[in-house]
């Protein structure tokens, strides 16, 4: 277990450096003199220059990819060039947006998924199962920034459900999670669908059922506890997704958190801000992954005591 | 002695009469909800110069003299001031007890660092250009000295400023943003850090701007106008795009929307119920094509008329939705000094065709037009402007670029061929639009305003003869004089006068139109409560 | 009275739901099947693959719906009945699967799977009632005690075939269907498994419908015989008769498969040739009939009926007589 775990963790940190490189190189490659951004419209080229010097902007790229690694490896993140203000700290207050939006979009979409997955699978072949199957195709189909948009003119505008945008109480995550939540819902449903299906076929259904079990006991206690651990492992691989989705829903709603950071920067071709977005990011995606490795090896009982 | 029926007869109206002007009085508290679509570069009043990020630094920052909704300029934090027979001395007299927000006395020390915080080229102050005839400023500015000689505190109270030439516009000019003071100790203590929660002498401070994110303002302890900080806190959302501001707007959730798109426009004004949302308000301003007066082609008079020739203007106006008139002249309309008579270079295609073949030019020409979209209606007039264009033979390739980009690209010498850019009034004075733009003499390399680079000795020696006239009807004839010379010289085309479309909730109460801020926020109260 | 009574029992399976609307074709799995097993008695119940054994297993303790017909346990009928009263008669009919690698719930342990019998029926007044009753089940199937706490995955096929015996076996039920409880196994396993299943008998008197396709497994263990083709028995009888005397082809064909220990016996293997007709479309007339070797024109025309030729031995084969299969 350990060595896995501490090979696992090497291939980690392999990643992250790649995309540390990667991304370095490919914000670089686009054309523009970020010194000009730094320093404003009116500076005088001597301010240019000196900005030059300051982060190394004249010395060629690999020695530049060396500075950088290297604070990255000090945990400096650097400063925005248009705000100065320290990237972590950009990053970290809106955090708790993104991670508020996301989760409830979470807790939405798998509260709609299970049941429907679990229904339709008991239920297969019924025009119950067919009907969630168009829906759910339709679910996986919707562009996510169509769907944001959609539902905040008909339900916020129009309507006056919800808040239209911003973000000043509860009530403003709960239409950018519920559109996060229907552009999944549809996967996540035919998900625990197979699996239910998978496992309702399997022997010891049969068995429990010749046991005289519930039909309640027979699905839930024998069937999804079974069915749900390879869906516990995609969503902990899906959090990548996750973020690609909430950066739309950010923007159409105009939620402050990591999303918004992230388009921002690219327009104002804030280089520090874009490689933190994006290191977070990667750091997130790599930590997920890393979580559910461990964790299926603990939940799935025949794995762990293999190990 | 009066009866006792007198007496209660008396109290009685006096009641009746405070009743009826209680309806009239402003509500305190509230919360006022503001949106801009991205983040201001700062807040230092020193800094900041566009009209948007204006109307958040004067909730903040005040200074001695303001002008009233007459264009007239009259004392604020000052108690009066005069003006030397040689013109060159100010001395302004403070008004004792106005306070910064953190309680301390304002004295003229005060704006004696604030005024040289913007002629510092340290801070690239865009109002340098119009403070560096303070005597002394060269000097400082080149290092040779640490302070400016022309700006003293001889007392407490009262502020000195000497300039190197007789100036009519310096007092209007104190009356721009540049001039509000700023406290010292903060600055300095502080540094860049400060605007980030800054304070000055106005009613509301900054107590909190996430960057990117929101900016919060609070009534400061110190209001020091009577008919100003009425609500409790002022809230800015960054983020989002003016349409779906306009949205919000509707549905109660912000308070005023600058710059509301077109559409929006068109579509609450035809709406009974959300109409009186909509205030396109007016201001002295034009839009100018500005030709590069230096560079082929437009070093070419003829080529520079046709143009002016070649465009429609009044198609332009209803691209705008009529939230614009076309232009008259150089000076708008709302401007004193305004001339109804003046003549522009009409319409006319066949003619512009002809003077392109006079020029040199049969088969037509090609330049690049740089725009920005920071108002959403410039987008859509360049491209009018490009069909008119090639209607002539004139092949203009659109370029656009970041409002920021732009005025620095402008800026510099030889660098845009062609540049579509607005001007509205830092002042009610002419010198304002034709001193400014087209002053030869006023030609930089970099960071110079003669956006145009247009050099007419004739015009610089009418311009700074017009300057030193202050019987204010002498000095309009003037320039309107001048503007005659200079619309025929076409080194510009004055397209249209454009109002800026702002949509403002009916829960606001004290909205005045200003002539050259627009808004006065700091001014407004909450008049319903919001609907939620 | 016979402990379960089988009466003109019917599965038919849809092939394909269509989107809308009725299945036009269906699997004949059980095709008018009638029997009975009485209390104590042990029946084998032979075929090849798909001839509908294990769909008449399942079908007999009603864990798949029949499509039709009784099923008549201890003189109650139970195939009216479903929900909390069809599950409270579970006790008395359980299962033996024959997969013991999926047939054990894998995320519980030994313990929960046969306490979770005892819980359902209220056999056990208790978390440490049931915990002792676990164990001795365990001694009973001949595992150890120490197994109760372990997971599926941690014992071997035989073992997990005691497991899944002891929790039939947990709700002291009067009938155990064995679904090929011993396909799956290793031949020096099976022969273990068969006689724990045949001493719990003698020891607690459970009936068994033991269901496979291996004859000489099913001989060692079973009275009475039945034998399925294609959904339909095609013969029955007492076990050493049928053996001896097998009155039906397709009996004979099975019965010559089977391997005898002798290498010097010389006996007539019978080949049946093709394939097993699909269940979907029955052939008409005898379902044999395509394969058989006798087979006459009458054959592919008339279904024959279960006669009976000896006492307590009954073929369903137009040329069957009492003297044929004699041996």
């Amino acid at each position: 277990m350990l060595f896995r775990l501490s090979s696992r963790l090497f291939w980690s940190a392999v990643t992250l450096l790649g995309t540390a490189v990667l991304t370095f190189l490919l914000v670089n490659a686009v054309p523009g003199d970020v010194a000009r951004v730094i320093a404003g419209p009116k500076a005088s080229a001597d301010v240019i220059k000196a900005i030059h010097t300051k982060f190394h902007l004249d010395e060629p790229i690999w020695k530049r990819l060396g500075y950088h690694l290297n604070d990255l490896a000090h945990g400096d993140l650097g400063q925005s060039f248009v705000t100065e203000q320290p990237v972590a700290e950009a990053i970290l207050t809106r955090l708790p947006t993104t991670a508020a939006v996301s989760a409830l979009a979470i807790v939405m979409w798998m509260l709609l998924a299970v049941p429907l997955g679990v229904l339709t699978a008991k239920y297969s072949g019924s025009w119950f199962d067919r009907i969630v199957l168009v829906l759910s195709t339709l679910s996986l189909s919707l562009p996510a920034f169509w769907l944001a948009r959609m539902l905040q003119y008909s339900l916020s505008y129009k309507l006056g459900w919800f808040p239209v945008a911003g973000f000043r109480g509860f009530s403003h995550l709960l239409l950018p999670a519920a559109t996060l939540a229907l552009l999944t819902v549809g996967y996540y449903a035919r998900l625990v669908h197979s699996n239910m299906t998978e496992v309702l076929n399997s022997p010891y259904i049969r068995a429990a059922r010749a046991k005289g079990a519930s039909e309640t006991a027979v699905l839930f206690k024998h069937g999804l506890r079974n069915a749900m651990i390879p869906v516990i492992t995609v969503l902990g691989m899906d959090v990548a997704g996750l973020l690609g989705g909430v950066l739309f829903v950010e923007n159409v709603f105009a939620l402050p958190g990591i999303g918004t950071l992230a388009v921002q920067s690219v327009f104002n071709l804030d280089v520090p801000v874009i490689m933190g977005t994006v290191m977070f990011s990667a750091v997130i995606v790599v930590g997920a992954n890393l979580v559910v490795d461990v964790l299926y090896r603990w939940i799935d009982p025949r794995i762990k005591s293999a190990a | 002695m009066i009866s006792t029926r007198d007496f209660i007869a008396m109290i009685g109206t006096l009641l009746l009469a405070t009743s009826l002007f209680a309806a009239e009085v402003p509500n305190n508290g509230g919360v006022l909800r503001l949106a801009r679509a991205a983040d201001m570069q700062s807040m230092d009043p020193a800094i900041c110069y566009d009209m948007e990020a204006l109307l958040l630094a004067r909730l903040v920052f005040q200074g001695l003299v303001d002008f009233d909704e007459n264009s007239k300029l009259f004392p604020k934090q000052a108690i009066d001031w005069n003006i030397s027979t040689d013109r060159k001395t100010y001395t302004f007299h403070l008004r004792p007890g106005v306070r910064f927000a953190n309680g301390r006395e304002v004295e003229a020390s005060d704006y004696v660092y604030s005024l040289q915080r913007i002629i510092d080229p340290k801070n690239q102050s865009p109002g340098e250009s119009f403070f560096n005839g303070i005597a002394g400023a060269k000097d400082f500015q080149k290092g040779n000295t640490n302070i400016i000689t022309g700006l003293r505190a001889p007392e407490k109270h009262t502020l000195e400023i000497e300039l190197s030439e007789p100036d009519f516009a310096f007092e209007f000019k104190m009356a721009m943003t540049f001039a509000c003071a700023v406290p010292k100790e903060a600055v300095e203590a502080e540094g860049n850090k400060f605007w980030l929660h800054g304070f000055g002498t106005g009613p509301y401070q900054l107590t909190k701007w996430t960057r990117g994110l929101k900016m919060q303002f609070v009534r400061s302890p110190q209001v020091n106008q009577q008919n100003e900080g009425y609500f409790d806190r002022v809230e800015v959302m960054i983020g989002g795009d003016r349409a779906l501001h306009a949205m919000m707007l509707e549905r109660d959730e912000l308070d005023m929307v600058y710059l509301a798109q077109v559409p929006d426009i068109v579509r609450l004004s035809r709406d009974p119920r959300m109409k009186e949302v909509v205030h396109p308000l007016d201001q002295a301003s034009t839009d100018f094509l500005y030709l590069n007066n230096e560079l082929p082609p437009f070093n070419n008079l003829k080529v520079r008329q046709a143009v002016n020739h070649a465009i429609d203007k009044e198609r332009l106006v209803k691209l705008t939705a009529h939230t614009a008139v076309a232009a008259r002249g150089i000076i708008p309309p709302l401007m004193l000094g305004f001339n109804p008579e003046q003549k522009m270079l009409e319409y006319n295609p066949e003619k512009a065709k002809r003077l392109l073949r006079e020029a040199g030019y049969p088969d037509g020409l090609s330049f690049a037009l740089w725009y920005s979209e920071e108002d959403p209606r410039w987008g859509r007039i360049v491209v009018a402007i490009e069909s008119d264009l090639r209607e002539v033979g004139i092949t203009a390739q659109l370029k656009k670029i970041t409002m920021s980009a732009i005025m620095t690209a402008l800026q510099t010498r030889k660098s845009v061929p062609c540049g579509y850019l607005g001007w509205s009034q830092d002042y009610p004075d002419p010198s304002n639009f034709l001193d400014v733009l087209f002053n030869g003499t006023r030609i930089q390399d970099f960071g110079g305003n003669n956006f145009a680079y247009y050099d007419n000795p004739t015009v610089n020696q009418l311009l700074a003869e017009a300057d030193r006239i202050s019987i204010p009807s002498e000095r309009y004839h003037q320039y309107q004089q001048i503007e005659k010379i200079i619309l025929q010289d076409a080194p510009v085309v004055p397209l249209v006068h454009s109002a800026v479309p702002v949509l403002i909730s009916s829960r606001i109460g004290g909205l005045r139109l200003h002539p050259v801020w627009l808004m006065q926020l700091e001014q407004w109260w909450l008049a319903n409560e919001p609907k939620k | 009275m016979n402990l379960l009574a089988i009466e003109n029992l019917k599965v038919h399976f849809p092939v394909r739901q269509p989107f809308i609307g009725r299945a036009k074709e269906f699997v004949h799995a059980v095709d008018d099947v009638n029997f009975t097993i009485a209390a104590g008695e042990t029946v084998g119940l032979v075929g090849e693959s798909g001839c509908g054994k294990t769909t008449l297993g399942r079908a007999a303790i009603k864990l798949i719906e029949p499509t039709s017909g009784r099923i008549v346990f201890d003189g109650e009928e139970i195939g009216a009945l479903s929900g909390a009263e069809l599950r409270a008669r579970r006790r008395r009919f359980q299962m033996v699967f024959q997969d013991p690698y999926g047939s054990l719930d894998p995320r519980l342990t030994v313990a929960d799977i046969i306490g979770e019998a005892l819980e359902i029926h209220g056999l056990a007044s208790g978390a440490t009632e049931r915990r002792r009753r676990v164990e001795v089940l365990l001694k009973q199937v001949g595992l150890d005690s120490s197994h109760a706490s372990r997971l599926p995955h941690q014992f071997s096929g035989g073992q997990r075939q005691r497991i899944g015996i002891a929790r039939a076996l947990a709700v002291e039920p009067r009938l155990i269907v064995c679904d090929e409880p011993v396909s799956a196994l290793d031949v020096s396993v099976q022969a273990q498994i068969i006689n724990l299943l045949q001493d719990l008998q003698r020891e607690h008197g459970i009936a068994y419908l033991f269901v496979a396709h291996d004859l000489a497994v099913v001989k060692h263990i079973s009275r009475r015989i039945l034998v399925m083709y294609l959904g339909r028995i095609v013969e029955s009888g007492e076990a050493k008769s049928l053996c001896r005397s097998p009155k039906h082809p397709y009996t004979q064909a099975l019965l010559s498969a089977v391997p005898v220990v002798d290498p010097d016996s010389k006996r007539q293997r019978i080949l049946l040739a093709g394939d097993v007709p699909s269940p979907i479309h029955p052939p008409g007339g005898c379902p044999f009939h395509p394969r058989c070797p006798i087979a006459e024109a009458r054959c592919k025309t008339e279904v024959p009926a279960l006669r009976e030729l000896e006492p307590g031995h009954l073929a369903a084969c137009h040329l069957a007589t009492a003297e044929t299969g004699g041996q």
